[in-house]
């Protein structure tokens, strides 16, 4: 059994309007101190299944290698402010529901559990009730999502 | 573990019955708890949990709409007459369907029967259309809320008849100001700029994802929808003539299709009986999966085109329960074994997957000889569809789970042992006080119109939506020399071998805070304009209701839906144009510690016609210079604007009849903002100027300048004549108000000379297209 976590992010120079606009959201609520906001595609795939099949998944089925990066399993701790975002257990999670699928197509036929999320790692100087305020106004919406956050060595 | 409860309900005592309906979120007022009781009682058993859902369900005021069935006394006084009574049997059969069965169209197939309303096409192909509301999903989890609700309405135009294909989709919402105080936002409540943000979102994730343009819509924004916003969602589906009706035979197989059961969406029927606060649990939102969707689509259609199934529905509110509950009126009973019911994870009670309402299925009737071969349409196109069990004709809805019956309910009584409510409505019609309109300066109130939120361009929520998809869409959202102009109505061209089209519109407004009769009868006249002014048939023009309510606890409260609903049958009675299906959404209220807040009451209206050829069509923006502009209809000094029942048929049948024979180069309704948006729109649009004259006006007891440019008075177009036929035009119109205002000039300059004075507003048509545009969607 082996659990792989996926991170996918853009390339830099390339115009990424998701972070952009997560940023602008964040001004909008009145933090004007948050300074860059980058955002992370997160796949969670458990199961077993080995390493090399993990990185054509990745490559083959998730990845837009013209404007994206893969980091299979990170390892190091960011510097920044992480927010990682998930559905709760017993929610749809549709994007899931197709890589499964993708999965099988690309004749993997083995028993995996997939789940998706997104890290959102911010830079600047935030408080930590503000923190909250960005993952609970911004980032999720705790109705149907939860949230983790991460302080790293330095803001 | 399975567990199927026993519910006490026979030892219960009134305020226990009453405890239990909240508890159990049934949503069932006492008389409708003491008749369960009873039934119960001469059975002589207690219900399974599995039973007192279904009836919660089935009976709930989503599926059956107990308060526009209700009977109603009604005492209303008109302003200096005596208080006069009324008795209604059933509010809707008595004002909405009576006009549509007075009328009796023949066009009209299918009407209030089905999931959607159908009327004929060509010879061989008739047109469904269908308006939902999703508004608690949205307001909690905007973008799935937004994304189901497109789902949903989908799914019923895929469950009208034998099934029909989607053409198109419409959204209509209603929104708190996006600029609305953060800190005046309570805690639960998102605030309304996340909520359109998520909804405008999911609507386009869900729309596109499918291939299916959504070419027509609207947003009002008010602060009366900050704590519940309203989203209406609507789908246009074609279908074969022959295959406007179902039917279920006892011995049909139930056939689950699509997606699987999970918790997702559970008690969405009679949560959206309740109001809001601030605790809500995740598994009342559903989310959407329109890939699944899509699959479902294909594969259904060449199952319906081989006469595979003899029914189709599709599990909406209620779920399970509800579709399957339905189906079974037809041959009168069905056996349902839960236990197959692919499920998403392990875990679920038989009640929740009975009643869950989770997203995607659609539930078939399949003669037996028919299954392998359908099973063979879905298993190659990796859709789901396993056999739930068999419709039968006993009478009796039975569900079984691991061989174990865990609910048995007669037909009869599931379907029709619901007491009728019976309410009071009161009305007064209040007098309607004339709008001061002061402003020194007609032009700059002028550009703080064009830039209000409920006036300016919608052009950041348009580009989102792809209208283009399919590629039958004539008349786009956006329309003019730089394709930014807004369209009065879209315009389809559904088949590649006839000119025929489909014009679809909408109608809604504010006015409900004041007055729900003059809202009722403006939202019908504004989407009747619509149709009118891109050139749609008044002749085969249809109308769909979707009733938008906050509390209706006081007669006072009734009393405004009452009168709505006068509306709609006194409009059809004066245009001709029959109702074809609706739905309404009450409770949009909000519990804010002690504080009810209600939604402004708010009638969508939606109109279709069908039009035999669609070169014909026109837009709003202007053609040419040189060419006349006139103004079709009277202007008047009136807050609560009126119709005038006797000419504005005349008018608009006269117009009709003038696009049709060519004259006409652009029209435009006048609606927010009157005379003077309408104007400016069609010349920034057309990248024209045009001067007209107040005084050449046809007004009714107005002396000012400011009145006739920004009164929104109904029933009026601004039309900009060919010049070679204009006497073609006057020959057309005579005998209706009409006017000569105006003409196009080529200085792209707006001017308008007053009553008294020249020149009220000479504006630069680039100014007050940057007014317009600026407004919205600096989001990104």
């Amino acid at each position: 059994m082996s659990n792989y976590k996926i991170l996918i992010e853009h390339k830099e120079n390339v115009f990424d309007a998701e972070s952009k606009r997560t940023k602008n959201d964040i001004i909008d609520l009145g933090i004007k101190g948050i300074k860059s906001v980058k955002v992370f595609q997160i796949y969670e795939i458990k199961g077993d299944i080995l390493l090399q099949e993990i990185e054509k998944i990745s490559n083959d089925l998730l990845l837009d290698p013209i404007t994206q990066n893969i980091i299979i399993n990170p390892d190091s701790k960011d510097s920044g402010v992480s927010v990682e975002v998930y559905y709760k257990s017993g929610v749809t999670d549709a994007v899931a529901d197709t890589v499964k699928f993708g999965i099988k197509d690309m004749n993997i036929n083995k028993e995996l559990d997939v789940r998706t999320g997104k890290k959102y790692l911010l830079k600047g100087k935030l408080l930590s009730q503000n923190i909250k305020k960005i993952a609970e106004k911004i980032l999720s919406n705790t109705v149907v999502q939860e949230y983790k956050i991460e302080t790293g060595k330095a803001l | 573990m399975v567990d199927v409860k026993t519910i006490d309900i026979l030892s219960a005592d009134e305020a226990q019955l009453q405890e239990m309906s909240r508890k159990y979120l049934l949503s069932l007022n006492l008389e409708e708890m003491l008749v369960v009781q009873k039934y119960f009682k001469d059975l002589g058993k207690n219900p399974t949990d599995v039973e007192i859902e279904t009836i919660a369900q089935t009976w709930s005021e989503h599926c059956k709409h107990k308060t526009l069935t209700s009977s109603i006394d009604f005492n209303y006084t008109k302003i200096g007459g005596k208080p006069q009574k009324k008795f209604y049997k059933n509010l809707l059969k008595d004002t909405i369907f009576r006009i549509t069965k007075e009328l009796n169209k023949k066009w009209c197939i299918s009407v209030f029967q089905d999931n959607a309303g159908v009327i004929e096409f060509d010879e061989k192909n008739a047109v469904a259309f269908k308006v939902e509301t999703h508004n608690h999903p949205s307001a909690i989890e905007p973008y799935g809320g937004a994304g189901t609700g497109i789902g949903g309405v989908i799914r019923d135009i895929l469950g009208v008849g034998l099934g029909a294909k989607p053409i198109m989709n419409t959204d209509v919402f209603c929104f708190g100001p996006d600029d609305y105080p953060q800190k005046k936002v309570p805690k639960g409540v998102l605030h309304p700029k996340r909520v359109f943000k998520g909804v405008v979102s999911g609507v386009r994730d869900y729309g596109n994802r499918m291939g299916i343009p959504t070419a027509n819509g609207t947003i009002l924004f008010d602060d009366g929808y900050v704590f519940n916003p309203l989203v209406y969602c609507g789908t246009v589906g074609i279908l074969p003539k022959d295959k406007a009706f179902k039917k279920v035979l006892p011995g049909d197989i139930i056939l689950a299709v699509g997606g699987k059961t999970g918790r997702d969406g559970i008690h969405g029927a009679t949560f959206s009986s309740l109001s809001l606060d601030e605790n809500v649990s995740s598994t009342v939102v559903q989310i959407g999966n329109p890939i699944v969707e899509k699959k479902v689509l294909d594969t259904m259609l060449i199952a319906r085109d081989k006469n595979l199934y003899n029914a189709v529905t599709d599990c909406g509110a209620g779920g399970f329960s509800s579709a399957i509950g339905e189906l079974a009126i037809f041959s009168n009973g069905a056996k349902v074994y839960l236990e197959k019911a692919p499920l998403k994870y392990k875990g679920l009670q038989p009640w929740e997957i009975w009643i869950s309402e989770a997203q995607e299925r659609m539930v078939f009737a399949v003669p037996k000889n028919n299954l392998e071969e359908i099973l063979k349409i879905f298993t190659d196109e990796d859709v789901e569809a396993t056999v739930l069990g068999e419709f039968n004709n006993t009478g009796k809805l039975e569900v079984f789970y691991d061989s174990k019956i865990v609910c048995s309910l007669d037909m009869e009584f599931l379907h029709d042992g619901i007491p009728k409510r019976n309410k009071v409505a009161v009305w007064n019609e209040k007098k309607s006080t004339i709008k001061k309109i002061k402003s020194k300066n007609p032009a700059s109130r002028l550009k703080e119109i064009l830039s209000s939120l409920n006036v300016c361009s919608k052009e950041w929520v348009i580009r989102q939506y792809d209208h283009e998809v399919q590629a039958q869409t004539v008349i786009k959202p956006l329309v003019g020399i730089k394709n930014d102009g807004p369209s009065d109505a879209a315009v389809l061209k559904p088949s590649s071998d006839s000119e025929k089209g489909i014009v679809v519109s909408n109608g809604v407004n504010l006015h409900g805070k004041k007055d729900a009769y003059s809202m009722a009868v403006s939202a019908i006249d504004e989407a009747l304009r619509n149709v009118i002014a891109v050139g749609g048939n008044l002749k085969k023009t249809a109308l769909l209701d979707n009733f938008c309510w906050g509390a209706l606890d006081t007669p006072e409260q009734m009393g405004e839906i009452v009168m709505a609903c006068e509306a709609c049958y006194d409009m059809g009675k004066i245009f001709e144009t029959p109702f074809i299906s609706g739905k309404d959404s009450l409770n949009n209220k909000y519990k804010l510690g002690s504080k009810t807040l209600s939604i402004p009451p708010t009638l969508l209206i939606s109109a279709i016609s069908v039009i035999d050829d669609i070169k014909k069509c026109i837009t709003m923006d202007l053609k040419k210079s040189g060419n006349p502009v006139y103004i079709v209809g009277i202007t008047k000094d009136e807050i609560l604007p009126k119709v005038d029942f006797v000419n504005a048929k005349k008018q608009m049948s006269a117009l009709q009849e003038a696009i049709e024979q060519e004259t006409v180069d652009s029209c435009h309704d006048c609606s927010e903002g009157g005379i003077s948006v309408a104007c400016s729109e069609m010349c920034f649009s057309g990248g024209l100027g045009m001067e007209i004259d107040l005084r050449d006006v046809p007004v009714e007891n107005i002396k000012s300048d400011e009145t006739i440019l920004f009164s929104e008075s109904n029933s009026r177009f601004i039309v900009e004549v060919k010049k070679e036929k204009e006497n073609e035009f006057n020959k057309i119109l005579k005998g209706t108000n009409f006017s000569k205002i105006g003409k196009v000039i080529i200085n792209k300059k707006f001017i308008v000379n007053g009553i008294k004075k020249k020149s009220v507003i000479n504006s630069d048509i680039s100014e007050l297209k940057n007014s317009w545009q600026k407004r919205l969607g600096n989001y990104d």
